[in-house]
């Protein structure tokens, strides 16, 4: 741990904070439903988490309460780092942006949703260092297994270990959630580092009104 | 380690960058010439004399291929790139702020890039990304981010080609009443589309401002091996 205990809680809670403000979707009385991935069904919250990520104090903060974990180990035995697209690259950047903060150099690599359709036909963008275990890095883990089936491509076509770890800003976890749907009940072999869960969050509108004694209301333009 | 990070970590900001703007010519050009080197060293993939290796764009075979990403997510390539950027941006910056807004895929490490760089000298510069298609559920978005209404749009990518994926964004968002103050990507890479690229804002044309040309780069086995009298290296994944 790098971070004193509470240089860390405040980071934390003012991450939390923004998130519960700024980066979570709920549907009320003024707030449509949300279209489905299924187009038969609607989403009462979803969470628009780049909306936190390329805000450069939580990138910020993002990257140091990172490093305040992993970063004796990385000293210890160095990994690099995959990132799932499209949410995960900002991740990557936030915690490389903190990496040169604190003198710390580690490879970046991203891992695509499908191959490039052109060129080598590529699933992975960057470049990646042979042997070196690889730590998934991506903003939530939740029921869609992008996380796992980049990881699986990460071990069959890299050939690379994966970190004994998988961080995520989110944990999508909860009573609200079923529990085969969830990263840290079934089929990730690795420890997942997660920085909150939903329980740290308003879980609808009502809630969000109760907690912060106004209605939720973003800031910007939602285009 | 420890009591160095501690350092580092004092106070909420975190202004840590130890690089002064403006750069001085000579640092300039040294830094240019890295990234430059960097790009024609390491990120074309040249097929070797004989048939060609690689799929093109569109259809058939290619004989070489860009792949910024090989720059983009590396450390020290894009310190250098921001440390360019801000040199010849932060005065405008000051005079009027913008956000930048990073083309999915390519100008998304960049854009956060950019932003970080600006955060560590004690710049705050809003960022977002355009996506490359709109979002098929939630809010059907194209914009990741929080976008502010009244403030004009740097548009960045790590490449412009013939400027079709860059003007189309940049039309998108005018759509969405965004006013654009520029357009900029670190290379034109394609040596078929000659710069200046065009780019309409509005009624306003101008053009997508770009660190290298794509003279700077040596495309082909044939072209690098003539200059550098050895083969290239490609460094990235090839998976």
């Amino acid at each position: 741990m790098i971070l004193p205990y509470d240089k860390r809680q405040k980071l934390w809670e003012w991450c939390r904070n923004y998130i519960d403000r700024e980066a979570i979707y709920r549907v009320d009385d003024t707030h449509p439903q949300l279209v489905g991935k299924n187009p038969k069904g609607n989403y009462t919250f979803q969470f628009y988490l780049r909306r936190a990520t390329f805000n450069p104090y939580f990138a910020r903060a993002i990257g140091l309460l990172f490093w305040d974990h992993f970063h004796e180990q990385h000293a210890k035995h160095p990994f690099q780092i995959c990132t799932p697209e499209p949410s995960g690259p900002p991740i990557g950047a936030a915690i490389q942006a903190a990496a040169n903060v604190l003198g710390i150099k580690v490879n970046v690599f991203s891992a695509r949703r499908e191959p490039k359709s052109f060129g080598l036909d590529n699933w992975f963008n960057g470049k990646v260092l042979p042997d070196v275990p690889v730590l998934m890095v991506e903003d939530i883990a939740a029921s869609a297994p992008f996380l796992l089936r980049a990881s699986i491509r990460v071990r069959q076509k890299l050939k690379l270990p994966l970190h004994a770890n998988y961080f995520t800003i989110v944990n999508k976890v909860g009573p609200y959630f079923r529990k085969e749907n969830q990263h840290t009940e079934n089929y990730l072999d690795g420890e997942l580092v997660a920085l909150f869960t939903f329980l740290n969050f308003a879980k609808n509108a009502e809630d969000f009104a109760w907690k912060h004694g106004r209605k939720q209301n973003w800031t910007g333009i939602v285009a | 380690m420890e009591a160095r990070a501690q350092a580092k970590l004092d106070g909420d900001r975190g202004v840590v960058s130890r690089e002064t703007l403006p750069l001085h010519p000579a640092k300039r050009a040294t830094l240019l010439e890295e990234c430059r080197g960097y790009l024609d060293h390491h990120c074309i993939f040249r097929s070797p004399p004989g048939p060609a290796l690689l799929t093109a764009y569109a259809g058939g075979r290619a004989r070489w291929q860009l792949y910024m990403p090989v720059a983009t997510l590396d450390q020290e390539f894009m310190r250098r790139i921001a440390l360019l950027f801000w040199d010849k941006h932060l005065p405008e910056f000051r005079r009027q702020p913008f956000q930048l807004c990073g083309i999915e895929s390519g100008g998304v490490p960049l854009a956060c890039a950019l932003q970080a760089a600006a955060f560590a000298m004690g710049v705050t510069v809003n960022a977002f990304e355009v996506k490359k298609a709109a979002k098929t559920y939630g809010l059907l978005n194209w914009l990741e981010g929080i976008v502010h209404k009244d403030v004009p749009v740097v548009l960045v990518d790590d490449v412009v080609g013939a400027g079709l994926t860059i003007r189309t964004h940049a039309k998108r968002l005018s759509g969405f009443g965004l006013e654009l103050a520029a357009a900029w990507a670190i290379v034109a890479g394609n040596p078929a589309f000659p710069p200046p690229r065009k780019i309409k804002f509005g009624q306003r044309e101008s053009v997508v401002q770009t660190l290298l040309g794509p003279h700077d780069l040596n495309w082909t086995h044939e072209q690098y091996v003539a200059k550098y009298g050895r083969p290239p290296q490609f460094i990235g994944v090839t998976r």
